[in-house]
């Protein structure tokens, strides 16, 4: 969170729009935690993370109760995708992220079509310091993971290169009901079997002076493969899943008639294998490709600012039950302003953007202002809207039980909200609400019986409360600090069957708190924190619930050697051994969990 | 709710037309104050919202009217035969002293008949005074020897209601909203049980008396394949959890028994009752290793000690899921109380020869008693692809029925013919069983029909009734000599007669959901 990085001392990162409703989490302040990207985005508000069994299975967000599909979640600047529409945070290592900047509201005239309800835009770790770090992890459930990077001086610009492993064997105990009918069964200790997991990736980055421009380039690659062990009903033992990533980009950048201009391209290929024993004899395979040129220009003058870009990405997939090989072109035009006023008392923003997906157009805007009230109280307003195009698995998949829908037309996303703050170098408070209109939501619906097809069916509307707060390390207080956020998210159907209409959408808690304490008394770290999310619904009709959670979490560092640095990590989660945690398919997640890490690395130099 | 949605209205006026909200209703129904209603039978809503029929009316078409039997007098419906308000003819009134029979004033009822309230009525079959003077039959209902009966039951999973017709098929205007998708009917007395699926199982009680509230029992996932009654106890099989789920009256979940290995996919279906054994049907599942296929066998479940767990005993040991009671015993309302069951053996049907062709696979579904034996349909089975789905669905053969002799615990297989692939459904007209045949995925290798087994002495395969069109039956009930068949993929419901081997014409009693899909998931009817 942002307050994480003034309690440091450090200046916080611009943000692409700095009257966004906005957290930035940087990833370092949970160094040697073993969080994974999830678990990073679990502390911020307005976020609801969904885990499908933990451990390096599917994980999925939604920003403001939009769907798992209304949120874009990018890359080092490239948005990523999947054929259904939806990102697997299981499959981004964590130990590559600098910073998530978690952007609230409709945003797509900023990231582009898609983030109805937010944007993740994560940031790896940067190129332009030279030195080394390396991490090795080991923890309950056979999980471990590895990694180690190496920054140098090339020239006049650096390279950064990283590699990193993890894996677990996902074996992990669980309370099975075996008269699950009966409201108090006895339960059976059982074992979580084929939920193993492991990926490997690395990151290259390279920083170069070219002429009077200036070259920045990355390659990342990632893989993984994991089990699936189905329902604690309908074990698949035979199941599993393999995935692969590589995304490639050279930005070049120079002055060009007094803009800040570049010209990117990239490159994203994604591959996907499943194995699905009950549902085909043989594993069913994805391929996906895309790249794309993009000129961007930024003009500052005076108290104001002016960005302006143009994309054009081609995209195609091809994969069992998607028919012939899918293409897509896809082109954006997008400018966007902020103007501060008052000496800075005053900002204002304003974007828009223009886009094709394929054969969808839309376009995306949205204003805001933030203005600063009374010493260190502010005001943040924003109002935006935004698109989304249906997914190639929405218009084209045709698997299992799912039936596709050419014939579908883009969701709609409105959104607005405002949020006092009072921020400052011992802390800050930020208290806001907000409402978010979904339109022509995608959902599928049942068209045989156990057959389902997507529509546009879907109307719903989120409103609430987002609120975080921290106090900055209080040195006579053993470095006391303290961090929260808490959400209040009411949804509700507006469009829908009599069964589902009024109800709530499903999967979105009403309450969500994250809450966090540490003391840092000289070399050694504490830290205890608190998650807890409210009973949710599983279903349009509200008839099934996933119970409330309260989970606590512990963990302690303890730093050996300053040069090279070495420092060892504790770190427990689920502190109470809660074996009744569900995620939102009603299977068990994991108990009490504990991982010690070791780090090492040299001081960081900038590289020249 | 009401305030959330002022709240955005206030914060986007701008777009207030966008925050509409809209119920969508099925085709055929409107949206009358937040509920779905058919105008065309609803006698509350007929014709349009809050248009009332009046008493003894029903909405037939959008229009009010009184049933055949009662003539419409003063804006009501009236009996010429027996009211003594509008007797012979509207307005002619009886002497107070007098009664109204067989459509004329008298001093006495004409032999036959009963005065219930100066109104000679035949009481057994008379709805307002059915087998005794004001026992009045629920909506829905007729009189049949003294007492009120449901004639026909639709269970229509696509518009989450149970639909209660005429015996020719033609609306009562009676109808059960339920929670969830009914896919599966049992008759118990004085109401129906309707087993629930999507997307939260339960089980509902739908009383036929006038008024009466549902009420539902909720249950573990989202598949229930079939419900049974017997003693009064209800059981489901459950192939979401792999057990057979029991019930009391009052719809108190007292068991859910385990029907073997229950992670790994059984997937039990129809239920049998025999004696003091309910044999389920293990549908189970395919899978691409042969070590992972489960099911394909018939559980064998000891009910002796149902009548015992039926009571719960006040003075029992209190209990909960940390502190779990004994052996035998379940923990029911925090009070432990005597199994009702458990799984006795299993009859591994894969294993009988002649239960499969090749690489099919038997798949157990449909289940019914005769005598001292069980009968259980085999889909039979075997991978392939339809319609861009892939699955166990393509006929690896013909048809197979199982019959287990339950004094010998012998098996025996019958082979349905080639007129039968993908045997579902049975039912029992006296000595013969019926079989529903034909594959939804594949019609053209195994169309639609009918298949009558004699059971006279051994199993006896008559020759198929060919469904027409694109009929392909899916349950079936027999009842007063008339028996009824639902469609596997619509809201269709056909009416046959067994004895001369006609099928009549295809009757929509389901409606269209609103996304295009109607399903009659399962029929009954009342003997």
């Amino acid at each position: 969170m942002n307050e994480e990085l003034l309690v440091e001392g450090k200046r916080a990162p611009a943000l692409r729009d700095p009257t966004a409703a906005a957290t930035v989490i940087p990833a370092e302040r949970y160094a040697g935690e073993a969080k994974d990207v999830a678990a990073l985005l679990a502390t911020a508000p307005g976020v609801a993370v969904q885990e499908y069994g933990g451990l390096g299975q599917l994980a999925t967000v939604s920003i403001r109760g939009s769907t798992v599909q209304g949120v874009s979640v990018l890359l080092d600047g490239l948005p990523l995708s999947s054929a259904w529409g939806g990102v697997d945070l299981a499959t981004i290592p964590s130990r590559w992220i600098e910073r998530i900047d978690v952007v609230r509201g409709a945003s797509g005239a900023l990231f582009g079509a898609g983030a109805m309800g937010g944007a993740l835009d994560i940031r790896t770790v940067p190129a332009g310091k030279a030195g080394w770090s390396a991490e090795a992890a080991a923890g309950s459930f056979g999980t471990w993971s590895a990694s180690v990077d190496a920054g140098r001086a090339l020239g006049e610009g650096s390279l950064l290169l990283l590699a990193g492993a993890e894996g677990t064997s996902g074996r992990y105990g669980y309370l099975f009901a075996e008269q699950a009918a009966l409201h108090d069964s006895p339960l059976a200790s059982r074992v979580r079997e084929n939920a193993r997991a492991v990926r490997a990736g690395s990151l290259a980055k390279l920083s170069l002076p070219v002429a009077s421009a200036h070259l920045d380039a990355l390659v990342e690659l990632s893989a993984g493969r994991r089990g699936l062990p189905g329902s604690v009903y309908f074990l698949t033992p035979g199941d599993r899943q393999e995935d692969g990533r590589l995304l490639a980009s050279a930005r070049l950048s120079g002055l060009a008639a007094g803009f800040d201009a570049s010209v990117r391209l990239h490159l994203r290929a994604d591959w996907l294998r499943l194995t699905l024993q009950n549902i085909a004899l043989e594993p069913l395979a994805q391929r996906s490709l895309a790249g794309g040129l993009a000129l961007e220009a930024s003009h500052a003058h005076g108290p104001g600012t002016l960005d302006l870009s143009l994309s054009s990405e081609g995209e195609g997939l091809a994969g069992t039950s998607f028919g012939p090989a899918r293409r897509r072109a896809n082109l954006a035009a997008s400018a966007a302003g902020v103007l501060r006023l008052l000496g800075g008392d005053l900002t204002l923003a304003a974007a828009a953007r223009v886009e094709r997906v394929g054969a969808f157009s839309g376009a995306s805007a949205k204003v805001g202002t933030q203005a600063r009230l009374l010493g260190p109280l502010s005001l943040r307003v924003n109002g935006g809207r935004t698109f989304r195009a249906p997914s190639f698995a929405e218009l084209w998949l045709e698997q299992g039980p799912i039936r596709p829908n050419p014939d579908l037309r883009s969701e709609a996303a409105l959104s607005a909200d405002a949020a006092l703050a009072v921020e400052g170098a011992s802390g800050l408070l930020r208290l806001g609400g907000f409402t978010s209109l979904y339109d022509n939501l995608i959902v599928y619906k049942e068209v045989t019986f156990g057959r389902l097809s997507p529509f546009n069916s879907g109307r719903a509307v989120a409103s609430g409360l987002e609120a975080e707060a921290s106090l900055a390390p209080v040195r006579p207080l053993l470095g006391l600090s303290l961090a929260a956020s808490y959400t209040l998210l009411a949804t509700e159907i507006l469009r829908g069957e009599e069964q589902e209409f009024g109800k709530p959408i499903p999967f979105r808690p009403r309450h969500g708190l994250y809450a966090r304490a540490g003391l840092r008394p000289g070399p050694v770290e504490l830290h205890v924190e608190l998650h807890h999310v409210s009973s949710q619904t599983r279903d349009a009709y509200a008839a099934r619930r996933i119970p409330a959670a309260t989970i606590w979490s512990c963990g302690a560092s303890l730093e050996l050697l300053r040069a090279p640095a070495l420092s060892v990590h504790l770190e427990t989660r689920n502190l109470l051994d809660d074996r009744t945690l569900l995620d939102p398919l009603g299977n068990p997640l994991p108990g009490r969990m504990a991982m010690i890490s070791l780090r090492s690395g040299s001081p960081r130099k900038e590289a020249p | 709710m009401t305030t959330l949605r002022a709240c955005l209205l206030a914060a986007l006026a701008a777009v207030a037309p966008a925050c509409k909200s809209e119920l969508v209703c099925p085709k055929g129904k409107v949206a009358c104050n937040g509920h779905c209603i058919s105008v065309l039978s609803d006698t509350a809503n007929c014709g349009a919202c809050g248009f009332a029929c009046g008493s003894g009316a029903t909405c037939q078409g959008g229009a009010c009217a009184c049933p055949a039997d009662l003539a419409t007098c003063a804006g009501g419906c009236a009996a010429l035969t027996s009211d003594p308000d509008h007797c012979g003819t509207c307005g002619t009134a009886c002497p107070n002293t007098g009664v109204c029979s067989a459509g004329a004033c008298s001093t006495s009822c004409t032999a036959g008949l009963t005065a219930c309230d100066r109104a000679c009525v035949d009481v057994a079959t008379d709805r307002l005074h059915c087998g005794s003077c004001g026992t009045r039959c629920g909506p829905g209902q007729t009189c049949r020897a003294g007492a009120c009966r449901v004639d026909v039951l639709v269970a229509c999973y696509a518009t989450n209601e149970v639909v209660a017709l005429a015996p020719d098929l033609t609306s009562t205007g009676t109808a059960w909203s339920v929670p969830a998708g009914p896919t599966a009917l049992a008759l118990a007395g004085a109401q129906a049980l309707s087993a629930n699926g999507y997307p939260a199982a339960g089980v509902s009680y739908l009383p036929f008396a006038a008024g009466a509230p549902v009420h539902t029992t909720g249950l573990p996932q989202t598949d229930l394949q079939a419900v049974a009654v017997h003693q009064g106890m209800a059981l489901v099989s459950n192939a979401g959890t792999g057990s057979l789920t029991v019930l009391d009256p009052d719809g108190l979940v007292v068991d859910d028994i385990p029907l073997g290995n229950v992670q790994a996919g059984i997937n039990p279906h129809g239920i049998a009752v025999l004696d003091e054994r309910a044999y389920v049907a293990l549908y189970g599942t395919g899978n691409a290793d042969p070590a992972q296929i489960a099911g394909q066998a018939i559980a064998v479940v000891d009910l002796s000690r149902l009548s015992a767990c039926r009571l719960a005993d006040p003075n029992g040991a209190s209990c909960s899921a940390s502190s779990p009671c004994g052996v035998d015993q379940n923990c029911v309302g925090g009070r432990c109380r005597p199994r009702c069951g458990g799984l006795a053996y299993t009859v591994d049907v894969q294993a009988i020869a002649g239960s499969h062709d090749g690489a099919g696979l038997a798949f157990p579904s449909g289940a019914v008693v005769f005598g001292t034996r069980v009968l259980v349909s085999l889909s039979n089975l075997e991978y392939g692809t339809a319609g861009g789905f892939s699955g166990w669905i393509h006929p690896a053969g013909n048809g197979r029925l199982l019959v287990i002799d339950h004094p010998q615990r012998t098996t025996s297989i019958v082979d349905l013919g080639a007129s039968c692939m993908n045997p579902g459904a049975l039912a029992l007209d006296g000595t013969t069983l019926w079989v529903a045949c034909g594959s939804y995925s594949f019609p053209a290798e195994a169309p639609g029909a009918l298949v009558p087994v004699s059971l006279v002495d051994e199993p006896s395969v008559g020759p198929a009734i060919r469904a027409p069109g694109s009929l392909l039956p899916g349950r079936l009930a027999f009842c007063g000599g008339s028996g009824y068949v639902t469609d596997q993929g619509s809201g269709a419901v056909v009416a046959f007669d067994p004895k001369s081997r006609t099928l009549g014409s295809p009757v929509e009693v389901c409606p269209t959901g609103a996304f295009g899909f109607a399903w009659a998931a399962d029929v009954a009817c009342a003997p």
